[in-house]
């Protein structure tokens, strides 16, 4: 059925709505192009509504509808109207113009999906044809990140080690990686050319620390961390530069070491296996301290230290900057440490120590055999 | 369902009806005309010695008014276009305003003058104006302006039963025929009212029932239609959006007022139909600041019409004035 | 009119000593409007609205000289608190306001209010030839005609604005004006207190029986400047015309002795009352 529809008129600038006050023919009337078939209202005007074409008429609104500019008012038909026939058509019309308006995807959800870089086709396709809304995107992610985490699609974060590898530091550390489960030495940077292309616990020494940049850039590496730990000078050289360059530091914990309330700690820390630390002691930046060391409560410690393993302090000590500590120390409560002093092993510290000190031991123990008889 | 015109209308008959002392005075004002706006319509057939058609003469209408006034009467002048209110402002400010503040407690001047202001019906430069805030800041002179939130004619009438002082009444002309959206005939919006120690009727409208907030707009008058609207066509796409619209501009907004602010998620817009400098919304904004409402200013946007007159073309008007798609993209904007 | 004279000198003579501030313009030599005038209206339900030289209407009106100059002195005992100082003043059916023009159509509003009230209550608008100048005072002259409003206009037509002398800024006759709108205008020698009060009492009868608007038209002079500072009047013109202060012309009628005991009366009341006022200050 060839068909033209026949809508409210132009109502002028100050209206855009009307009512429909009269009509002037009935439904299958022959009507006459030009011929007025009916009038709307305006609250100014009355406007009447004329046929464009010779025709029969279909009227699909009654007197006194409310109606707005634009909005169809009557069906005009070449041939004689079925009336079932009309109504399918202009179902037909409603349908194809709801499904074009029918919205998709929400707003807030193509806000959000943006935000958690979703794409839209992977959601609309997840909603199997329903409306994609906030709650849709939600259960999406929801989804996504629980299915791709029991396939083992989980973030951890791969650290660089930096150095260590002749004294033992970088084994102690990846050690200790190891046994974390959401931290992964992925490689080892030393300047010593003779391991490059050597393992460690299964982690590739892979040449010098200039390489890092090319990791970082390609996206092998998250963080980094120092595993050398004699020459302090060149760990706080390498940590400066390194932060200054915006690399990340990372801390290294060991599972097995017991942090207690309130301890604070900065970036690049190596805390090995059974370290204690008392209840709101702070640690700077950068220090590498062995297994089996004790800091009690309210230390300070600042940064660039080594601690070799059993160093035991009490409470409220100070350390500064870059001193370093041999093996198996005892020190008393309330004593500093000024910068860049060396503590050798087996020293009991009663007093504090100025910058630069180095406190040696002297040993008063003999090693003799002892023969069977 | 009633329509913002039909609410005044209705009030303007109540008010006649209810209080002797009424008269209204203005020009084109009488039946069958009945007002260019049709504000008027059907008085002067009812109260023919109380309604009065005047000359072309804005200021002495306004004067006449307060020589009323100050005789008792409760006049209410009907200034045809709001553009027009600059040829009575001297009779505003220099003595109708003054006379209840310089001349003792005893003198009050009632004088409520009614006026459309307002673009978006192609009058152009001279007729499409929002100038009302030539009246804000002055003293002893109230601005109200009803939303479509608001029932314009209860407006109209509290003005009448509760104020003794200089009234501009600031209807908006594109909304006239627009029906109010009163409770319950919202849709799905939801409309709460709150009356400040001012007597400022402030009426928040929320587009869930629930409504956590995306984004707040603060604005008056014409602007309710467009926010309204866009309100309702954010339902579908699930942005939260509270309206608040206060009642009377002219007085500086209370923290009772801005409270409902606080929890929201994503920014705030302040959106006026006059050109923006040194208007209300830099007030608004002002307050939001001073009271400690917004700390980060990333999150606040002040909207108005731009800084031009009102082209009479309907592409350049819509350019010039303030309108749904501005807000729209301004909430889209601070959403993303 | 002893009074008024006094009161005014008195505040003149304040205002040089540097004990007022702001403005004073005086009605001296135009007393006789003021008197003539006011006297012949009903001062229980006529309403006034006088303008930035009101001081005569006001005491005419009120004869509140202690009012006035506290006022003036912007003390709180001041008829208006001392808010509204010379020119801002109100008391009872009594309002003075400082725009040009402006009360006009007030008074159009008042006389409607009362024509609406069916009183026989008339409203009268004070202005001088200046006023002229103002546009608004024509929208009310057409629309008080219109409406047959009972209201009368009273020019006080002093010959100068401020400075400015009339013939330098207004075109035509200006008692003409209003007759074209529908105004009956009577033109009176303002100052002789006799005409002026004869013809106000005819022409106010008139507005209060008949409900229409009129305009009283006062050729009249002031002898003091306008404000202050700001005469550059001739000495033989102000000269001139003071031979016919409207004080002497009264004098000259009533006889030397009575007016004297009068002048000796108000002199000495507006004297106490300023004495008060500066003891009051310290």
């Amino acid at each position: 059925m060839n068909i033209d529809l026949i809508r409210v008129p132009y109502l002028g600038v100050n209206d855009d709505s009307c009512e429909m006050v009269n009509w002037y023919v009935e439904n299958n009337d022959g009507v006459e192009e030009g011929q007025v078939i009916g009038t709307v209202e305006t609250t100014k005007a009355a406007i009447d509504v004329n046929s464009n074409k010779d025709g029969y008429i279909y009227l699909c609104v009654e007197e006194g509808a409310e109606l707005k500019e634009n909005d169809i008012i009557a069906v005009l038909s070449e041939s004689m109207i079925d009336e079932s026939e009309i109504k399918k058509i202009l179902d037909d019309m409603e349908k194809s113009n709801k499904n074009e308006e029918e919205i998709k995807v929400t707003k807030k959800a193509e806000l959000l999906a943006k935000k958690n870089n979703i794409n839209l086709k992977e959601l609309t396709a997840f909603a199997k044809g329903n409306k994609v809304n906030e709650k849709t995107v939600i259960t999406f992610l929801e989804r996504k990140n629980s299915a791709d985490f029991s396939r083992g699609f989980c973030d951890v974060e791969r650290i660089a080690i930096i150095g260590g590898v002749a004294g033992g530091g970088a084994l102690i550390v990846i050690d200790s990686i190891l046994h974390c489960n959401n931290q992964q030495a992925v490689v080892i940077f030393d300047q010593n050319e003779a391991y490059h292309g050597k393992s460690i616990l299964g982690v590739p020494v892979a040449g010098n620390i200039e390489m890092l940049d090319e990791y970082l850039e390609e996206g092998k590496v998250d963080s980094v961390v120092i595993a050398f730990n004699k020459n302090l000078q060149e760990r706080a050289k390498v940590y400066q530069e390194l932060t200054d360059k915006g690399v990340k530091f990372t801390n290294v914990i060991d599972v097995s070491s017991n942090l207690r309330s309130k301890v604070v700690i900065g970036k690049g820390n190596v805390i090995l296996g059974d370290v204690y630390i008392g209840a709101c002691s702070r640690i700077g930046n950068n220090n590498f301290i062995s297994s089996n060391v004790c800091l009690e409560h309210g230390n300070i410690l600042e940064s660039h230290c080594a601690f070799g393993p059993g160093v035991i302090t009490s409470g409220n000590v100070k350390i500064n900057d870059k001193v370093r500590f041999g093996t198996g120390i005892f020190i008393e409560p309330n004593v500093e440490i000024g910068k860049d002093s060396i503590i050798s092993s087996g020293a009991i510290l009663r007093e504090s120590v100025e910058a630069g000190t180095v406190v040696r031991v002297s040993y008063n123990q003999e090693y003799s055999s002892r023969k069977q008889k | 369902m009633k329509t913002y015109l039909a609410s005044l209308n209705n009030a303007m008959h109540e008010i006649m009806d209810s209080f002797e002392n009424v008269v209204v005075i203005g020009e084109d004002i009488r039946d069958p005309y009945g007002g260019a706006f049709k504000v008027t319509k059907g008085l002067s057939k009812k109260y023919p010695n109380r309604v009065l058609n005047t000359p072309i003469s804005e200021s002495s209408i306004v004067g006449i008014g307060t020589g009323l006034a100050l005789q008792g009467y409760r006049p209410i002048v009907e200034i045809m276009f709001g553009d027009f209110i600059t040829l009575a402002v001297d009779q505003v400010l220099n003595s109708a305003a003054k006379f209840g503040l310089m001349y003792g407690d005893n003198v009050n001047v009632p004088l409520i003058i009614r006026t459309p202001m307002g673009g978006g019906r192609g009058y152009g430069p001279t007729h499409s104006q929002s100038i009302e805030k030539m009246f804000f800041g002055m003293p002893g002179v109230k601005v109200i302006s009803p939303s479509l939130a608001h029932e314009p004619g209860g407006l109209l009438k509290d003005s009448i039963i509760n104020e003794d002082q200089v009234i501009i009444f600031v209807e908006y002309k594109n909304i006239y025929n627009n029906k109010l959206m009163l409770e319950g005939d919202g849709g799905s919006l939801h409309r709460y009212e709150v009356v400040d120690d001012k007597d400022n009727k402030v009426i928040y409208v929320d587009n869930f029932l629930e409504c956590k907030p995306d984004i707040i707009i603060i604005t008056y008058g014409g602007l309710s239609a467009d926010v309204l609207r866009i309100m309702s066509d954010l339902v579908e796409e699930e942005i939260n959006v509270r309206a608040i619209f206060p009642s009377t501009i002219s007085e500086m907004i209370t923290p009772d007022t801005l409270m409902p602010l606080v929890p929201v998620e994503h920014g705030i817009i302040v959106a006026e139909t006059g050109a923006g400098n040194y208007g209300w919304g830099a007030e608004v904004m002002a307050s939001l600041f001073e009271q400690g409402f917004v700390k980060d200013n990333s999150k606040v946007r002040r909207l108005s019409s731009q800084e031009n007159i009102i082209p009479a073309s309907q592409a350049m008007e819509k350019e010039v004035l303030l309108g749904y798609e501005d807000i729209m993209s301004t909430i889209m904007e601070l959403m993303s | 009119m002893c009074v008024i004279r006094h009161t005014e000198e008195s505040l003149l003579e304040l205002f040089s000593k540097g004990l007022l501030r702001g403005t004073v313009h005086t009605c001296i030599g135009q007393e006789a409007c003021a008197v003539g005038v006011i006297s012949a209206l009903d001062k229980k339900k006529d309403i006034l609205f006088s303008n930035h030289r009101g001081h005569g209407h006001y005491l005419t009106y009120s004869d509140d000289v202690h009012g006035l100059i506290a006022e003036i002195m912007g003390r709180e005992e001041g008829v208006c608190g001392g808010v509204g100082g010379s020119q801002h003043i109100h008391k009872n059916n009594y309002y003075s306001n400082g725009i040009q023009g402006a009360g006009v159509p007030i008074v159009a509003g008042i006389a409607l209010a009362e024509k609406m009230n069916n009183s026989d209550a008339i409203s009268v608008a004070f202005i001088g030839d200046g006023t002229f100048g103002e546009g608004v005072i024509y929208e009310t002259f057409n629309i008080s005609a219109l409406w047959k409003l009972p209201m009368l206009v009273v020019v006080e037509h002093n010959q100068y604005a401020q400075s400015t002398p009339s013939y330098d800024q207004h075109a035509g006759v200006l008692h003409e004006r209003a007759k074209v709108f529908g105004y009956e205008v009577s033109v009176v020698d303002g100052m002789d207190l006799e005409e002026v009060y004869l013809t106000a009492k005819r022409v106010i009868d008139n507005v209060r029986k008949e409900k229409i608007p009129h305009m009283l038209f006062l050729n009249t002079y002031r002898f003091a400047p306008h404000s202050k500072g700001d005469d550059f009047r001739s000495k033989q013109e102000i000269d001139r015309n003071k031979k016919r202060d409207p004080l002497s012309l009264v004098r000259d009628k009533i006889g030397k002795e009575i007016f004297d005991n009068i002048n000796e009366d108000a002199l000495s009341r507006v004297n106490d009352v300023v004495a008060k006022l500066m003891g009051a200050k310290h």
